[in-house]
């Protein structure tokens, strides 16, 4: 059906394989979804060995978009999680570098928004997920399950708070994998259909013009604040497994 | 002379009026379009994640309807508690 309607606001997050490739039954194909995650780490690269390469003492603008986002990685990851999160950088930092990125590229007409599918994201929000949960085990012993018993509830409360507490650590690798996936799909999918009005008003098309030039910049905004929220809840979430007591 | 006072002091008056307008505590707080987003996605997750439970206990005891309803209302119960840390967040900022 889809295939008869020239205007079809999904077919952008369709999954085309590339290279065909299986291994032991289990389908590993190159999709156009892993080519633009190669392109987002491309990118990244570029920016930082092209920025980095010079190192002057005046920056030019690639050098200075490279220290800038270091420095605002880094100021995050100091003012939330403080000294210890230290150790951490250079994962949050290739993480929020990568969506950004992906977001950014997903911007550009006729390319693949990686961070549009659920499954991405949830791989991400899930790993994170599993890591500060072994960080928080590792740096606190047992004494990590006190997050689930906050301090200064009468015992009798406990069979209620104690599941109401579990169930709400559970929730959040699916509310940060959520936000991030409905974000770009709805943002991309609404720009889509509002190109096809352009298309289908004919001359009247200009309106849905005028909104669209409108939105593309909204989108641009959320694709930066995604990657920003992603990235700052990370450390919240790491924050809150170094430090269980706050 | 005096005309490269007044520069001095134009200047002066426009940076002072450019250090007016980004006030420092602007890049640490994220727009309200987010804040409203993450608030809405907490309330579902939770509770999916509390219905989830429940139709996993009640495949493995058999005891359906039971432990969907009072997973779904823990659930309900996490979502509320969500909110509540992430207003109680912006009230810091």
């Amino acid at each position: 059906m889809a295939a008869d309607n020239p205007i079809d606001p999904i077919h952008q997050f369709e999954i085309s394989k590339i290279a065909e490739m299986q291994i032991a039954g289990i389908d590993i194909s190159f999709t156009n979804s892993s080519l633009f995650m190669v392109f987002a780490i491309a990118a990244t690269m570029t920016l930082f060995i092209l920025g980095l390469s010079k190192r002057s003492i005046i920056p030019n603008r690639m050098q200075m978009l490279s220290e800038l986002s270091y420095n605002f990685i880094a100021n995050m990851l100091r003012d939330q999680v403080g000294d210890q999160g230290r150790a951490y950088f250079p994962f949050i930092f290739s993480l929020f570098m990568f969506i950004f990125f992906c977001n950014f590229i997903g911007l550009i007409p006729y390319t693949f928004t990686v961070t549009s599918h659920l499954i991405v994201t949830f791989a991400f929000a899930g790993l994170i997920f599993l890591a500060v949960t072994i960080i928080g085990f590792m740096k606190n012993g047992l004494g990590y399950l006190r997050i689930f018993y906050p301090s200064g509830i009468p015992i009798f409360l406990a069979p209620l708070i104690v599941p109401i507490e579990i169930i709400s650590y559970l929730s959040k690798p699916i509310s940060l994998s959520v936000r991030l996936c409905a974000n770009m799909l709805a943002g991309h999918s609404i720009l889509k259909i509002f190109a096809g009005f352009i298309v289908m008003l004919g001359f009247l098309g200009f309106a849905p013009l005028i909104f669209l030039v409108v939105l593309y910049a909204l989108e641009t905004l959320i694709a930066a604040l995604q990657a920003y929220i992603f990235t700052i809840l990370t450390c919240i979430y790491l924050n809150d497994a170094l430090h269980p007591d706050h | 002379m005096s005309s490269d006072q007044n520069d001095i002091r134009n200047l002066q008056e426009k940076i002072q009026a450019a250090k007016k307008s980004s006030s420092p505590d602007t890049p640490n707080t994220p727009k309200p379009i987010g804040k409203i987003m993450k608030v809405v996605v907490e309330i579902v997750a939770a509770m999916a994640v509390g219905l989830g439970i429940g139709i996993l206990a009640d495949n493995y005891f058999e005891t359906r309807p039971l432990f969907i309803i009072i997973f779904f209302l823990l659930g309900s119960a996490a979502g509320i508690l969500n909110v509540f840390r992430v207003a109680k967040s912006l009230q810091n900022n």
